[in-house]
């Protein structure tokens, strides 16, 4: 299991048109996603600038929170660069279960940037 | 959340939060250090935060994995003896952090290990404490997984010792009593000597029955005993009791209860409560002069159902001495009967032992005599809790 950070990574992501992408900047606020995660999680442009717990359940926001926190503090975690399966939120409260696979990327000024792709893995979208 | 929403756009509150969020971050740098997992459950027994530890154990290694899900599908409780531990089993511990803090080791396997990797779905021992945390309105149980320490592990390597040793002395002495009894039968020792081997005889017993509880208190301390715990009327039980002893003994005893219209509804290994009687009614014997007068006296409240055990012996001096009798191997000096063979210390401490197993307690208190010349009588309250009707207990009824 990786804990690394990889160069490049999130630009991979984003490259994958087929999937739901959304970035969020170090402080874990919504920055970017595509069209794919419009479509399929329903969120608009008000998402941006959001802290990305908006998109998880609210039990799973303590850990979500605590360990983007530790991850500033540790530069650790095994969350990133495999699949992960988690329930995510759409704008209208319903929950799509999908398959998260998360990046981190430290830009050249030493800031992080998270990515993300969502396979949903039910619903009309599942794939 | 709702408290970036709110304040979000004021520098003062984000620097707040990021503080926030950095004491955050702290917190669950240090919960992952630590060597023990750690989990809170919420109401229904879905997991609502772990830490690392626990996620290395139960969850794959991802601590948001665990989230929402039942305990029961991540990890199974197992007692001492390898047989498997029932969600609504009053020895789980979730079911014992609805009645208060407390600890006890288990054995847990690990139920979302994938099925290929052997070596990690093994049966793990560990000392398991729970405690009830009530959380803006909301109930959860934080349980705290720890590996025994060499301490621990001395201890239960003498439990196990002690559990050895009883077994291997049962045999001897049951061949000791035999022919005890087979000497006994012949007609040729004279009076000295049958004095002699009447000694022997009861000495004996006294070791044999020093032996049985000594077992039965290594089951207790190491958790090996299996509980038959039953739901029912304690009159029903006292009952069942009362109707073993001897015309003799019955005779001694009554039976009153304080209001015969409530329910005495309790939880119990009804073999475990005979022997808690059985234990009380021999200490009662032991000291009384003559005779015993024992009362029974039933009593209910709203938590729990008391048993007053009272008897017209010597009773106790003080409150020390009522502490010391449920000490292992005490005996109270004062009590000592030249012509009595001597107790084996070790009656009033396996009361205690089978009623905390039981989920209740044991105390004892002597009652002052009108004239204050002294003591009269000993009362020994056991205190049942009222049962929680569930599926790990069957209604005797």
């Amino acid at each position: 299991m990786s804990n690394s950070w990889t160069p490049g990574a999130v630009d991979a992501l984003r490259q994958q048109h087929n999937l739901p992408f959304v970035r969020t900047d170090a402080q874990g606020q919504v920055v970017e996603f595509n069209d794919r995660f419009r479509l399929i999680y329903g969120w608009d442009e008000r998402l941006v600038g959001q802290t990305i717990g908006m998109i998880l359940p609210s039990s799973f926001r303590e850990l979500h929170h605590a360990g983007f926190s530790r991850f500033k503090l540790t530069e650790t975690s095994k969350l990133v660069n495999h699949p992960l399966e988690l329930a995510t939120i759409c704008s209208d409260g319903a929950e799509i279960r999908s398959e998260h696979f998360i990046v981190a990327e430290r830009s050249d000024a030493g800031g992080w940037s998270f990515a993300a792709t969502l396979r949903p893995l039910e619903g009309p979208h599942a794939c | 959340m709702l408290v970036e929403d709110s304040f979000s756009g004021s520098a003062e509150s984000r620097s707040l939060i990021q503080q926030m969020s950095q004491s955050l971050g702290l917190l669950r740098v240090a919960f992952d250090s630590t060597g023990e997992a750690m989990l809170i459950v919420d109401e229904s027994s879905a997991v609502r935060w772990a830490n690392q530890q626990a996620a290395d154990l139960w969850g794959g290694g991802i601590t948001l994995q665990m989230v929402g899900r039942p305990l029961s599908a991540l990890l199974q409780f197992y007692h001492l003896d390898r047989s498997p531990l029932g969600d609504d089993e009053p020895s789980h511990p979730l079911q014992k952090a609805l009645s208060g803090e407390g600890r006890n080791s288990y054995l847990i396997q690990a139920l979302s290990t994938p099925a290929n990797d052997l070596e990690k779905s093994g049966l793990i021992r560990r000392s398991v404490s729970w405690r009830l945390i009530i959380q803006m309105n909301q109930s959860f149980i934080l349980l705290i997984f720890r590996d025994l320490d060499p301490l621990e592990k001395a201890l239960a390597r003498q439990r196990q010792f002690i559990d050895n040793l009883a077994h291997e002395l049962r045999t001897p002495i049951a061949i000791i009593t035999g022919n005890l009894h087979r000497l006994k039968r012949k007609e040729q020792f004279s009076d000295n000597i049958r004095q002699s081997l009447s000694d022997a005889t009861a000495e004996t017993h006294r070791m044999a029955t020093l032996v049985d509880n000594l077992l039965l208190l290594s089951e207790l301390d190491t958790d090996y005993r299996r509980w038959k715990l039953q739901i029912d009327d304690l009159r029903t039980f006292v009952d069942h009791w009362a109707a073993k002893l001897s015309f003799d003994l019955r005779g001694c005893l009554q039976v009153n209860v304080a209001n015969e219209a409530v329910d005495y509804q309790v939880q119990v290994d009804r073999d475990a409560f005979h022997l808690i009687l059985d234990n009380l009614l021999d200490n009662s014997c032991r000291f009384s002069s003559s005779k015993p007068s024992i009362q029974i006296l039933l009593i209910q409240s709203k938590s729990f159902i008391e048993l007053q055990f009272i008897d017209d012996g010597p009773g106790l001096q003080n409150e020390e001495q009522c502490a010391a009798v449920f000490d292992r191997f005490t005996r109270i000096e004062d009590h000592r009967n030249a012509d009595m063979t001597d107790g084996g210390g070790l009656g009033l401490p396996l009361v205690k032992s089978l009623m905390e197993g039981m989920g209740g307690s044991a105390s004892c208190s002597s009652p002052q005599s009108p004239a204050n010349s002294g003591c009269h009588g000993l009362v020994v309250t056991l205190r049942f809790p009222r049962p929680r009707l569930s599926a790990g207990v069957t209604n005797s009824a």
